[in-house]
């Protein structure tokens, strides 16, 4: 009967998830118990054989080319269904407008002498500081890098919500920013002991990232009276809020 | 290379194993992943960049992969097939032979166990979370854990 009452306490007991108490029950029996700790043994060893299995498995064949496929096909219909009201689109030029005046801003930060950028005085790091800050430096760029993948990812998601125009003005805000990342990490490769180029290779990543961060979250979706309001006004007068 | 494509590959061997071992069938786990990177994609406005994206993906893959296998199930049965399984657990003589046990003792788990089973103890996530992403409560994942559990520990034995 006890033999019965602690094993079906072995799977929260292995998990972790019994009271104090509980734990020391089960402890005291399987010091006198050969069965039961035969029992958990047992159990360890299958939670040990599954935590060691592959968790990845590459799957037989290349499955992209139709997930390309299916993803255009998304897009279309998405494009050809979706209306989007002018409200929407004024909205999205606005969000144009602060892309511009970021992406500026990076290329005029990365431009400024590096003096200019960088308040500390020359001297008044140590070396061991420099090398810590430049190793910084260099994961902070790795992180940004992938953070930047990943929110590429989610804005060419949405970009078909946005006015062909409006794509036009944000993807070359983008590509200027691009521009600064390159002639930064250009200039890295040739001088890669100036720390101060991470740092504004670093900020030109921020840039990146808040620019593409904010295009995501300027989610406003045409509310129920805006389309309440199309319905009631002629375009014209829309065209005019 | 697209940035989706990029977050594709970077992702792609761990949903299709958990899509593969989920439905145990290769030819649906394709299926199954495709539809996970599809949905990914029609829903990415949703990502807000605030977590990593795999964090985001996963959540989405089981309750894709769950959707789909239950209503493809409903429509079509298929076996398991000793080959499908050798495929998963890999090149025999890279591997115990009891992973090869293990992986065939897991695939003939009822289709609940074997779902709970494979998100706790394989994949590390927490009865609340398991919760959260499959709609079932923390006790039936309790539940379906210790039948899981019993059920490989007596497959294994014999």
């Amino acid at each position: 009967m006890r033999c019965e009452r602690i094993r079906g306490l072995l799977d929260d007991y292995v998990d972790g998830l019994l009271s104090e108490a509980a734990c020391h029950e089960v402890e005291a029996h399987l010091g006198e118990c050969e069965a039961c700790r035969n029992e958990d043994a047992e159990l360890r060893a299958l939670l040990d054989g599954a935590a060691s299995l592959d968790r990845e498995l590459p799957p037989p064949r290349d499955l992209w080319p139709d997930i390309e496929a299916r993803i255009a096909a998304e897009r279309k219909e998405s494009v050809s269904r979706r209306p989007v009201s002018p409200r929407w689109r004024f909205r999205m030029s606005l969000a144009a407008a602060a892309v511009a005046i970021i992406a500026v801003a990076a290329v005029v930060l990365h431009r400024q002498k590096p003096s200019s950028v960088i308040p500390t005085a020359p001297g008044t790091l140590s070396v061991a500081d420099y090398d810590r800050e430049n190793d910084a430096m260099i994961v902070a760029a790795r992180s940004y890098v992938a953070a930047t993948a990943e929110l590429t990812a989610a804005w060419e998601g949405r970009r078909d919500e946005f006015s062909p125009e409006t794509q036009t003005v944000i993807d070359e805000n983008l590509r200027i920013i691009d521009d600064s990342l390159r002639e930064l990490n250009e200039a890295i490769r040739q001088d890669p002991s100036r720390f101060e180029l991470r740092r504004l290779l670093v900020a030109a990543h921020q840039k990146k990232v808040g620019t593409l961060q904010m295009l995501l979250r300027v989610d406003v979706p045409p509310s129920r009276a805006d389309w309440r309001d199309r319905k009631l006004k002629p375009y014209s007068e829309e065209e005019k809020s | 290379m697209s940035a989706f494509e990029t977050l594709y590959r970077a992702n792609v061997n761990k949903v299709y194993g958990l899509s593969y071992r989920l439905a145990g069938d290769a030819l649906l786990a394709e299926e199954l992943t495709q539809d996970v990177f599809v949905r990914a994609w029609q829903k990415l406005a949703t990502f807000r960049g605030d977590s990593a994206f795999s964090s985001w993906l996963y959540p989405l893959a089981i309750n894709v992969i769950l959707g789909e296998r239950r209503s493809r199930q409903r429509r079509n049965a298929r076996v398991t097939t000793a080959a499908d399984l050798a495929r998963v657990a890999g090149p025999v003589e890279s591997r115990p032979a009891l992973r090869l046990d293990l992986e065939q003792a897991i695939a003939k788990l009822p289709a609940g166990a074997r779902c709970i089973f494979l998100l706790h103890d394989v994949e590390g996530h927490g009865h609340d979370e398991i919760a959260r992403i499959t709609g079932v409560t923390p006790g039936t994942s309790k539940a379906q854990l210790h039948r899981a559990r019993r059920l490989l520990r007596e497959a294994l034995r014999s």
